[in-house]
């Protein structure tokens, strides 16, 4: 009746063609059914758990697939909490097919996606925070992103909100010693104390709150978009950023028409540069179409380049991505004077000229913090944030209203409720749409 | 049946719990007996002479609401009431009742008699009658034999019970009073797992020779909230209670004597309630104390005798006299009776269900301080519970299970089942989840569906609330529509009361409602109230009601029969242990138990989803 007995099995490296290859199986059966597909069975008696060994494993006709290193884990010590292997193949889509066929030939199934983590939080072996993790783990791109799933995985986060949660509990039980055993002789409430000790959680989790930025950059990175009129040069500075030629640069004016991205590392942050088409309002057709999705994807970004024409008359009208945008003039290579705009960025895509210094202010508008320290528990997610934005709420409107009256009852009120919010960034009121939602974004094989 | 005699339902124990019990029973319908070693102590306080207080006087309401007995009888027998909390919030008010203790047996004693279908028999029941695992009826001492549908136990505090003063110690249930034995040992040697629990009491002191004019005299309220939907047209005479403190030479001799008591010496074993303390206890635990509150209560309007609350000791008797004498007004006191500690056996109650039937032994329910409970209100509460459900089993229809979001009875027994008391479970309203909805004002109104199913209260009652209701409904409408005119701006009435500084009282005072409105008000004074509330905490009791609904979802899961909780190997050792023992009927039932982790819930929840 319990799947979760079930030996699952799946490939926990990249599909394709490489140098190595990882199977991993995890179950009641994963060590019986590894040592099947080998031709020395006896070797998974003979050495130690968490040992690496050589072994061969073996086609079903006996014949031998390959020579692979074999490790396997002992519930409760491994990462799903049960039995485990993890098999070392060369990374040849053929024996890494057959492998896993052979594996299900000896009754292992396929491991659903997110199986692996969601096996290792029923498990106990993680909670809810920390599953979430690993899937930013699994998904990050760049240093940043990596550090900061390193951070959540560690528990950090966990470890900061039960905390938080601990002072509010502290509070509450005075609260409830004034309303329980009101009949009794007791110490007067100290308000003055209550309501610090309340302001400085709302400090905590404002600090909290304004470090998500830095975490979601850190996970999701930034965009950010390049903008201006037709044929300013905004293509040759996409390429020049990217270091590759990726987008069609041609002197006629609108010869970009959809969004072209591309992926770069800077600071250890992950930026999408996303190169749109020149706005000229005088455009018709499709041409005024790509006008528009150059706007909106101006709008949404973190950070607008608008890039102008040091060759071209001054421009005058200024457009809402404008006005947020920094602005640069490009191809000052062309002209000889130095009078060109002063206030604005000079550069030249063309020639390299002033692409370090736009990097650094482009860093600079984001916000970035290179140094902050993800082991003190920053939040990455929009679900933990949320959570933490409601439970500044209800506290803010807590001090209010002791400001007018204390109401023992009613701040007791307030402060379970800001717990229990907080208490879902752990999963500690997990529900169905909770875990669905989180085990949805596993992929097979983590 | 070798008995002489049969009945739907028998009651074993005539204290709060086995009254209320009874009294349900016989009510809807049963033919119903109540044994008890002595008739003349029916529903006896053995400890205080008050009924209700902090979270309990909330129980008292509900039992009310319910149809039960004893918030009518407490407002007959009160001789002083007073509401608790006054300087909070309306949501954690609380009313108290000093009683004298013999008319409120008496008037017990009156209600039973005139019950049709009850009889009241002397007895000792010592034995049980079962046949293939279900209840059959019960052996008194006499070797008489009873045959019943169901039996009810009520055993209190006599089960093997021991009284300890000083070094000194006897089998008894009470002082004076010969212990119960022989039921407990039956059930453990059925399988039942029991615990021992202390409890204790003061002495009574007699008033003749207290000197009440060194004391802080305190009255009641003089215009009272009552306990029942119905009270009596006239009160008893009011009288006052007392306070006065211990200092630190009634705690050196206090300290002095910790050798010759016996929960410092090692005597008694069992466990008593941290939130009560004896005397002894709070001076070795509170030592930087220099004083503690000592609250004198009047046992009744016919005897001289106070009730030291604050003082229960089970030390020596000679120790006892000397260092209440240390305290200012007690200089002269003669002690009618000492204090005493008294151990008794109680069975966990993870062995029995919400209905309160036993699991082991169809048709057999346990109710009262048996199940780990103090307090008068907590043992009524469970006793009319198990004699609802007794009727209903008998009568083939399905239990009724109070939700914690529904009634403070919900969350005594759901706490009972889920977290096995390891102290005498004592109710507070921190217990509750959704404390600002289960108010004492609104017992009627959260009740009167379920109460309707019942049957017990009377259609009088019923018909009360409904009104109730009705005028509160229309006073809210009013409000609404009603524009109070402010300096510069006219607001509605009910917008106006949301302001922390303005009360229905003021606004009235200020003569800004209309005049018929003032005089609805004033005729509806309950349902004022309860309006007024409603109006000023409307924020919160929003933010409690959705929260009361995403706590449904998952009370509203069931947990089929077919879960095998040893065969899911992922399940904590201790979460296997308890789930297999307590069997939670619901998702939100397991996420309560002690011991069962988020991660152990999440994966009961796979488990139902992926089905069997």
């Amino acid at each position: 009746m319990n799947r979760n007995e079930d030996t699952i099995v799946a490939l926990a490296t990249p599909q394709g063609r490489g140098a190595l290859a990882i199977i991993r199986l995890s179950g009641d059966d994963a060590i019986a059914i590894a040592a099947r597909l080998t031709d020395a069975p006896e070797q998974f008696k003979a050495k130690k758990p968490r040992q690496i060994f050589l072994t061969n494993l073996i086609d079903h006709d006996g014949a031998i697939l390959d020579r692979v290193q074999c490790i396997y884990y002992l519930q409760p010590h491994s990462y799903t909490g049960e039995n485990a292997v993890e098999i070392f193949l060369h990374g040849s889509p053929f024996i890494v097919d057959q492998a896993i066929r052979n594996s299900l030939r000896c009754g292992a199934r396929i491991a659903e996606p997110g199986e692996y983590t969601l096996r290792a939080f029923l498990n106990g072996k993680l909670d809810l925070a920390q599953a979430e993790a690993v899937a930013d783990l699994i998904a990050a791109s760049s240093q940043a992103a990596h550090r900061a799933a390193i951070a959540v995985h560690e528990g950090a986060l966990s470890r900061r909100v039960s905390a938080i949660r601990k002072q509010m509990v502290e509070i509450r039980s005075l609260l409830e010693l004034q309303i329980d055993f009101s009949d009794q002789e007791l110490p007067v409430i100290d308000e003055e104390a209550v309501k610090r000790k309340i302001d400085s959680i709302i400090q905590e989790l404002q600090a909290m709150e304004s470090a998500y930025r830095q975490g979601r950059l850190a996970r999701d990175g930034a965009s950010v978009v390049i903008s201006g009129k037709p044929n300013v040069g905004k293509s040759t500075l996409f390429n020049a950023l990217l270091k590759e030629d990726r987008a069609i640069v041609h002197e006629r004016p609108g010869t970009t028409r959809d969004t072209v991205e591309g992926f770069v590392e800077w600071e250890g942050l992950s930026i999408r540069l996303i190169d749109t088409a020149g706005q000229d309002d005088d455009y018709d057709g499709p041409d005024q179409l790509a006008v528009a999705r150059a706007r909106t994807v101006a709008a949404v970004a973190d950070v607008v380049i608008w890039v102008e024409d040091a060759t071209a008359p001054k421009e005058t009208q200024n457009t809402p991505a404008k006005e947020r945008a920094i602005i640069v003039v490009n191809k000052t290579d062309l002209i000889d004077n130095k009078e060109i705009r002063n206030n604005y960025l000079s550069i030249s895509a063309q020639k390299g000229f002033g692409l370090p210094e736009l990097q650094k202010q482009v860093i600079e508008r984001l916000g970035y913090e290179k140094d902050i320290l993800f082991e003190d528990g920053i939040i990455t997610r929009q679900r933990h944030v949320q959570a933490v934005t409601r439970a500044i709420d209800i506290l803010e409107g807590a001090i209010e209203r002791i400001g007018i009256k204390m109401r023992e009852e009613l701040l007791a009120a307030d402060l379970k409720a800001a717990s229990d919010v907080l208490g879902e960034i752990m999963g500690d009121v997990s529900t169905d749409e909770i875990l669905d939602h989180i085990f949805s974004e596993f992929c097979i094989g983590k | 049946m070798s008995g002489s005699s049969t009945y739907d339902l028998i009651v074993v124990g005539g204290g709060h719990a086995g009254c209320e019990a009874a009294g349900a029973g016989a009510r809807l319908g049963l033919h119903t007996l109540l044994i008890s070693q002595d008739l003349a102590q029916l529903a006896r306080m053995s400890c205080n002479p008050a009924i209700g207080g902090l979270a309990k006087g909330h129980l008292v309401r509900e039992i009310d609401a319910l149809g039960g007995i004893m918030g009518v009888m407490t407002d007959k027998a009160a001789i002083q009431s007073r509401m608790l909390n006054r300087s909070k919030g309306a949501a954690v008010w609380s009313p108290r009742a000093q009683c004298d203790r013999y008319l409120y047996t008496d008037y017990m004693i009156e209600v039973l008699r005139s019950i049709p279908g009850l009889n009241l028999e002397a007895g000792e029941v010592i034995d049980l009658l079962i046949s293939e695992s279900t209840v059959t009826g019960v052996k008194l001492r006499s070797g008489e034999k009873i045959g019943a549908k169901c039996v009810i136990l009520c055993g209190g505090t006599f089960w093997n019970g021991v009284i300890h003063i000083g070094e000194w110690s006897t089998a008894a249930g009470r002082i004076s009073e010969p212990p119960a034995l022989g039921l407990s040992d039956r059930l453990s040697e059925l399988g039942l797992r029991r615990l021992r629990f202390k409890t204790g009491t003061p002495p009574r002191l007699d008033g003749k020779t207290i000197d009440f004019s060194r004391m802080d005299r305190q009255d009641g309220d003089a215009d009272p909230v009552y306990f029942s939907g119905s009270p009596p047209a006239q009160r008893l005479p009011q009288q006052p209670c007392f306070l006065t403190y211990s200092n630190s030479q009634t705690h050196d001799i206090l300290r002095s004597a910790l050798d010759r008591s016996p929960l410092y010496t090692g005597r008694i074993k069992g466990t008593g309630p941290r939130y009560c303390p004896s005397i002894e206890d709070k001076i070795v635990r509170f030592a930087q104390r220099d004083r503690h509150q000592l609250f004198l209560e009047p046992e009744g309007l016919t005897t001289d005798e106070y009730y030291p609350n604050g003082f229960s000791t089970s030390l020596p008797e000679d120790v006892q006299i000397k260092a209440l004498r240390t305290v200012t007004g007690l200089e002269d006191v003669v002690m009618n009776r000492p204090g005493y500690a008294v151990e008794y056996d109680v069975f966990a109650t993870d062995q029995i269900y919400l209905s309160l039937e036993c699991r082991l032994i169809k048709n057999l329910y346990l109710a009262g301080q048996i199940n780990g409970t103090s307090g008068y209100e907590e043992a009524a509460s469970q006793g009319l519970m198990a004699g609802i459900n007794a009727a209903r089993s008998i009568q083939g229809k399905e239990p009724i299970v109070l939700g914690r979001d529904q009634a403070y009875i919900g969350v005594l027994i759901d706490d009972l089942i889920t977290k096995v008391p390891e102290e005498p479970y004592r109710m507070f309203t921190s217990r509750s989840e959704f404390r600002l909805l289960l108010r004492q004002d609104n017992a009627g109104e959260r009740l009167l569906n379920v109460s309707k199913e019942i049957g017990l209260a009377s259609p009088e009652a019923i018909r009360r609330v409904e009104a109730s209701i009705a005028i509160k409904l229309g006073l809210l409408a009013r409000l609404q529509k009603t524009k109070v005119r402010l300096e510069d701006e006219s607001v509605p009435a009910s917008i106006f009361l949301r302001r922390p500084e303005v009360t229905l009282n003021g606004m009235i005072g200020d003569g800004i409602l209309p005049e018929d409105l003032v005089a609805l008000l004033a005729v509806n004074r309950e349902t004022s109230f309860q309006v007024e509330i409603e109006v000023k905490y409307d924020g919160y009791l929003s933010r409690e009601r959705l929260q009361a609904e995403s706590f449904r979802r998952l009370e509203d899961t069931r947990i089929p029969d077919w879960i095998n909780y040893g065969a899911i190997k992922a399940l904590s050792a201790e979460a296997k242990l308890v789930l297999t023992r307590t069997r939670p009927a619901t998702l939100g039932q397991a996420k309560r138990l002690s011991g069962v982790r988020s991660s152990d819930l999440a994966l009961i929840l796979v488990m139902l989803k992926r089905g069997k």
